[in-house]
């Protein structure tokens, strides 16, 4: 069977089932035996955690300022010990409810304070419970712009305004994308364009509108939140789809039972994303409040054939 | 101002008729006349619609114009570190834009035959989406508020997404104007200060 860029997915635990139905290739030998694995068990991880790569966090719908948040915060900061990520990139709803001073305090600078403190920077993206002024908040790095891309290394992210895609942000789109020599693409934005979620479910307007941007330049992978939970997608046209709602809110059994478009999903407890990206390869985790990894794998770049094989 | 505008077809049409009629003429005169007085018998509305188009561009460059000398003023939104700072910035710009626009009223901003063709684009648009697409536009549409012109969106309402595609159909705002939904109404929100500049009623269907 030709190796070809869906089937490289890898990987673990449950999903090796769905893993098996797309042809996918094991993952590799250490991290076998996943399910079960904790944070703070150097074995566990999935991460290779090399030098020079592009290390970084994915959090979303966050802003509650409850202790679900803390609890999800504090594993954030822990998981610094064994994975040294470089920045964390935000989903939207970064605060819900009050926008106030205080609510800044309380729903983020409190529950991120050892994260902040260490000098790494979040970049957030506006969800539909944001001021959009939030944009001149200096620790969400929006540096006053509803939408905007920014450069590690070999990859560049776009950071849309999903709440509001009024063409002037889509022809910026169309300006930057194809404009980037970045060997990676990422954009993401607050509301998912492949989703199986029962409260929302995908954002097909804005799917109909910037999915053919992304298919047509070199785009890999797309985060989003939006829906409180996790759920990653089986590749849309090619493209990786991680849906990472649920850092602090939790919809709890709203992943639709069966939906084609499923991967792996977890929408029983929060969670939040550890993301490496050495070369030609995306590896990541996602961790649930418990510590526990629920999720990992190995997305390759497009037109690349890494060659991942057991064992190696 | 001109970039940020939608000329919609039927407003274009109607805006560039007297120009293709210029150009026309000069070349065949009479194919052109015949020309622009059958277009014009087709659409005797295209001219008065671009016209209201253009009106609602003044109007909107005259508010970013009394924004802008007001943010000179007072200290402009730009990045900070400080919350509190921020708030003050954004409080002490929507105090200011309130009490020179003390006495706006509804369709100050929009003027009447914009707000029908937004009303109508709003309407077709709805009539082709399906139940599920529907049913995602009026997620999280906050419900049970009517607009107030300079009231501010308030924080515990979220700010429900106008579809894209239907965006692509309205004239459209710079970009620090927005559209947004309110139950059923659609306001337009100074996206800096969250404040109602102007609203038209009743323009949803009922959900």
């Amino acid at each position: 069977m030709p190796v070809t860029r869906r089937t490289l997915l890898s990987l673990t635990g449950q999903c090796l089932v769905a893993a098996a139905a797309e042809s996918l290739l094991p993952f590799r030998a250490g991290a076998q035996g996943l399910p079960g694995a904790h944070i703070g068990d150097p074995n566990a991880s999935t991460l290779p955690n090399v030098k020079d790569s592009i290390k970084f966090a994915v959090i979303g719908d966050t802003g509650t300022g409850g202790r679900e948040q803390y609890q999800v915060g504090k594993l954030l900061n822990d998981a610094r010990g064994r994975f040294p990520y470089e920045f964390v990139t935000m989903m939207g709803d970064n605060m819900y409810g009050g926008q106030g001073p205080s609510d800044f305090v309380k729903k983020f600078e409190t529950p991120y304070k050892s994260i902040l403190d260490a000098n790494i920077n979040f970049y957030a993206t506006l969800g539909n419970h944001d001021d959009p002024a939030q944009r001149f908040y200096k620790p969400f790095n929006m540096d006053g712009k509803r939408y905007y891309s920014f450069r590690k290394g070999d990859v560049e992210f776009f950071v849309l305004d999903s709440t509001y895609m009024a063409p002037v942000q889509v022809d910026w789109l169309k300006d930057v994308l194809p404009k980037s020599n970045a060997k990676w693409k990422i954009p993401y934005m607050h509301h998912p364009i492949y989703s199986s979620g029962e409260k929302h479910g995908s954002e097909e307007d804005l799917r109909t509108l910037i999915e053919p941007l992304f298919r047509d330049n070199g785009v890999d992978v797309v985060f989003a939140g939006h829906e409180h939970f996790y759920e990653r997608l089986k590749p849309q046209q090619g493209i990786y789809y991680f849906t990472e709602g649920g850092s602090a809110k939790l919809r709890e059994g709203n992943i639709r039972v069966g939906s084609a478009m499923t991967a792996k999903g977890f929408d029983t407890d929060n969670s939040f994303m550890l993301v490496e990206i050495a070369k030609d390869q995306m590896f990541f985790e996602t961790i649930a409040r418990t510590g526990k990894v629920i999720d990992s794998g190995i997305v390759p770049r497009h037109g690349t054939t890494p060659g991942i094989k057991a064992g190696s | 101002m001109n970039a940020y505008f939608a000329v919609t077809r039927f407003a274009l049409a109607g805006a560039l008729l007297p120009l293709l009629a210029d150009h026309t003429m000069a070349q065949t005169p009479r194919r052109a006349d015949q020309g622009v007085a059958q277009r014009q018998a087709e659409n005797p509305n295209a001219n008065v619609q671009a016209e209201a188009l253009a009106e609602f561009q003044q109007r909107i460059q005259k508010y970013l114009d009394l924004r802008m000398e007001l943010s000179r003023k007072l200290k402009p939104l730009s990045p900070t570190p400080n919350p509190a700072d921020l708030a003050a910035r954004q409080e002490n710009l929507a105090a200011a834009i309130r009490e020179a626009r003390k006495n706006a009223k509804p369709g100050d901003m929009i003027p009447t035959r914009v707000a029908t063709q937004i009303r109508t684009t709003i309407a077709e648009d709805f009539r082709r989406r399906n139940p599920d697409t529907k049913r995602a536009v009026f997620n999280e549409v906050p419900e049970r508020i009517r607009p107030v012109i300079n009231k501010t969106m308030p924080d515990s309402a979220a700010l429900a997404t106008v579809p894209p595609l239907l965006l692509n159909n309205l004239p459209r705002l710079p970009d620090n104007l927005q559209y947004r939904f309110m139950d059923r109404d659609i306001v337009l929100l100074d996206g800096d200060t969250r404040l109602i500049v102007d609203y038209i009623l009743n323009v949803l269907p009922p959900h």
